[in-house]
């Protein structure tokens, strides 16, 4: 009696597993191009390979917002920090190319390559519109003795070293982004890592260090409050919101250079759906409120494409190739 | 904007229908929290702090320090109706409070530590608010070599003051620190002891360790336990201290409210440090220190006013420096990043409705705080009342889902779990947790800063002591530790004569 029930449990148990590996099995099969007409047909995930509330963050939802509307269907960020971004970047390399699963990334991303043990090629994934864009600039403390960009780099190169630079962390972007300025122009400057862009401002007030090479943006409150002064920034053109600092090129630098953040989908995504994705991302990021809200927070607005934030991809990931291995981030 | 003018800007924010609330709701919770033998402020803190994650950051802070220095009121209550600490910086208020309780004064003592608690509470807020923004003007000068001076300075002390057992105490701090070395270094950024794990890489968080620490551990412990024995059932009257009593407990909350304070703005000075040192002192200089531990009411007033003005002095070093003196200003350290506000000599300028809006909202906190725990103490004796067995699994999901929700990792409930496990050993043979946990924290601030300095310095090691600064914080340092070892030294002496 006993065993007699024992088979039927078992039996019962092989027929669930069964019905369940069939459910399951049917759920995986790819959604093929016969369901690509009615793209979006259920809820789009953005992953957000870092904690909620940072400036990645707080944009990706702003633009989910959007597109929920341009697309109407679900848009939801989920975050999924780690590995300085690592983790999810490879979630979202990993996922299936249906178009329901992105992810937002930056060029931290590519940095990796050259700086942490291990990485996420970016030719793994789809660009599909890049969404913002904060160049670096180089920041002294207002009563510094250098007027513009031609004396800083002067006394640099006069006195090797002594030019002591601020960053936001070792192998951070802003480190790559004085470590690139310092091989264009031969000055060498002394890196001075510290545990993000506001340390590393308040670091140039306090007079503890020279200059930081973090986006004006980030000093923006520092400079209003006569703290700070910004000799140029790497873009190739002025800032709106500082129009009498000039850039690099006009001083007579080639240097532009910036953090960029884009949205990506996992490698393979069907084209149809990424320009779908395209033409909705657009809309959002030329949408007055987007601007406003990027305006308010601080944030530096371009938009590029597919096509052109995979050349701003490769463009990075050649420049890091020449500059980050010489800063000895990874022993191998 | 100066501190009165801040504090009105602040009372207009902190009034807002929304922020009430969360101020109300953060001292709710800090009393039950406070009440309940187990669960700390710190868990407690970490439990909640993905809760905060949808609100604006002044009404975020307002909730999560009303959880602190809530906790700090309710804990009295429970120490002194069954003997047993609320939360750790009780401990003291058991020795005079339960034995009032026993000779069937509850009452006073509830009345005492209550009221005690609102002064030390609202009077150590004028010490925040106009210490803090001379102290950010100061704080400017800091770098980091007057960090490391800071941090050596404070951890000295710390083992200064600190009871128990030092060869334990070093034990877990060594381990705080290894810890703390795991995941990307702050200066050269290679990676140590991540085994290629990208969760390791940006180090072990500290919110699921201390979550696992003082959560999952207390449960752990407690599971053991069969329940209260000697709650006391009788009717609690004259919640009304005696005109006597006032004039016993005057000067030990006077004395215990500053050194509660200024004990808060040391790195590593926590509320458990400052009111055992107040219990000390008041047994010191009093005229009848035989009778303290048979219910005496200074044994209460002193430490309960202790502990109550050490969070607004904690706030000092967090807000103007960025460090927090103890586990759980580390984690509202923590939430103040997760939401966008720096800490740093330009906080107050950056950020004026954050700082203004939670120290107005710490003065209203501190009236409900009354309000709950003086007419509402009857509800809170039901809560005493509760078996354990209904709270357990409640706070373990609380605890699962907050671990969860901070990076959306099943990686963070492991290391939550696994510190559980390591917490209670630690409970079980002896060892204390905050030295762990605080070497944890600022381990690697101080290799930070001090790796930083050599390299502000281009190599030389002067740059610590040619800095004013820094140099009278090494001074402090050197004599505290001649202080402490001089007793050893006439001993030694003592037994070779």
């Amino acid at each position: 009696m006993v065993r007699a029930k024992k088979t039927q449990t078992a039996a019962y148990f092989i027929r669930t597993l069964l019905a369940l590996a069939l459910g399951v099995g049917v759920l995986l099969i790819p959604g093929g191009p016969m369901v690509m007409a009615a793209y979006p047909e259920k809820e789009i995930t953005i992953i957000v390979p870092w904690a909620a509330g940072g400036g990645t963050d707080l944009i990706a939802r702003f633009l989910a917002d959007l597109m929920e509307k341009d697309l109407g269907k679900p848009v939801v960020v989920v975050n999924k920090p780690g590995g300085g971004g690592l983790v999810g970047f490879k979630q979202i390399a990993a996922a299936q190319p249906d178009g329901y699963t992105l992810g937002i990334t930056t060029n931290s991303q590519i940095l990796q390559k050259y700086s942490a043990s291990s990485y996420q090629d970016w030719r793994e994934m789809a660009p599909i519109a890049l969404h913002n864009y904060d160049p670096s600039g180089f920041t002294v403390k207002a009563e510094a003795p250098w007027k513009n960009m031609k004396e800083a780099l002067d006394w640099a190169k006069a006195n090797p070293g002594k030019m002591r630079v601020a960053n936001s962390g070792p192998g951070a972007i802003w480190h790559v982004a004085a470590a690139l300025l310092g091989s264009k122009t031969g000055a060498q400057f002394t890196h001075v890592p510290y545990a993000g862009a506001n340390p590393a401002s308040v670091a140039v007030a306090g007079g503890h260090v020279e200059a930081t090479s973090v986006s004006p943006a980030e000093v923006g409150t520092l400079v209003r409050g006569g703290k700070l002064r910004i000799l140029a920034i790497a873009a190739d053109n002025r800032d709106a919101l500082f129009p009498d600092v000039p850039t690099f090129k006009e001083s007579g630098i080639d240097f532009a250079f910036g953090v960029w953040r884009c949205l990506v989908g996992p490698k393979n995504t069907p084209k149809e759906i990424i320009s779908k994705l395209e033409i909705s991302a657009k809309k959002a990021v030329t949408d007055p409120k987007f601007k406003d809200f990027m305006t308010k927070n601080g944030f530096g607005q371009l938009y590029l494409g597919p096509a052109e934030s995979a050349a701003l991809m490769a463009q990075d990931e050649k420049d890091f190739e020449k500059i980050v291995p010489g800063l000895g981030l990874k022993k191998n | 904007m100066d501190s009165i003018a801040g504090l009105f800007y602040g009372l207009g924010i902190a009034l807002q229908p929304q922020n009430l609330l969360f101020c109300f709701l953060g001292c709710f919770v800090g009393t039950l929290i406070g009440v309940l033998p187990g669960l700390g402020p710190g868990g407690a803190l970490a439990l909640l702090l993905p809760v905060t994650f949808a609100l604006p950051p002044s009404t975020a802070i307002i909730m999560l320090s009303g959880i602190y220095y809530g906790a700090m009121y309710g804990g009295s209550t429970t120490s002194i109706l069954i003997n047993i600490p609320g939360e750790a910086a009780s401990v003291v208020t058991c020795l005079d409070g339960y034995q009032m309780a026993r000779k069937g004064r509850a009452g006073p003592a509830l009345g005492m530590a209550a009221i005690a608690s609102f002064i030390a509470g609202t009077i150590s807020l004028f010490g925040l608010l106009f210490l803090a923004p001379p102290f950010a003007n100061f704080a400017l000068k800091f770098s980091s070599p007057e960090y490391v001076s800071l941090i050596i300075c404070g951890l000295i002390l710390v083992s200064f003051l600190g009871a128990g057992s030092k060869l334990k105490a070093f034990m877990m701090g060594t381990l705080g620190l290894l810890l703390g070395t795991i995941g990307t270094d702050p200066i050269e950024g290679i990676e140590r002891f991540s085994f290629g794990i990208p969760h390791l890489m940006d180090g072990v968080g500290l919110i699921p360790v201390i979550m696992g620490l003082f959560g999952i551990s207390e449960i752990l412990v407690n599971l053991e336990e069969e329940g209260f024995v000697g709650i006391l059932t009788e009717k609690i009257k004259n919640l009304f201290p005696t005109l006597k009593d006032w004039k016993d407990s005057a000067w030990p909350i006077v004395r215990g409210t500053v050194l509660g304070f200024f004990v808060g703005v040391i790195p590593g000075g926590n509320t458990v440090i400052s009111s055992t040192m107040s219990y000390a002192l008041e047994k010191k200089i009093s005229r009848h220190p035989e009778k303290f531990g048979t219910g005496v009411i200074e044994g209460v007033a002193g430490p309960e006013s202790a502990n109550n003005s050490g969070p607004s002095g904690s706030f000092i070093p967090l807000l103007s420096l960025g460090i927090p003196t103890n586990s759980t200003m580390a984690l509202l350290l923590a939430s103040l990043m997760i939401h966008g506000v720096s800490p740093g000599p330009f906080l107050i300028s950056q950020n004026p409705d954050v700082f203004w809006s939670v120290i107005a909202s710490m003065y209203l906190g501190n009236l409900m705080l009354l309000a709950l725990n003086l007419p509402l103490l009857g509800m809170w004796i039901q809560v005493i009342k509760i078996p354990y067995v209904f709270f357990f699994p409640v706070i373990f999901l609380f605890c699962l889902l907050g671990s969860f929700s901070l990076g959306n990792t099943v990686f963070d409930i492991g290391v939550m779990i696994f510190f559980g496990i390591v917490g209670f050993l630690m409970k079980k043979f002896g060892y204390e947790s905050a030295p762990l946990v605080l070497a944890f924290i600022l381990g690697p601030m101080f290799e930070d800063h001090f790796r930083r300095s050599l390299v502000l310095s281009f190599g030389s090691f002067g740059i610590f002591f040619e800095r004013p600064i820094s140099a009278a914080f090494l001074g402090v340092a050197v004599l505290l530790l001649f202080i402490s070892v001089l007793p050893m030294i006439r001993k030694q002496k003592q037994k070779t004569l």
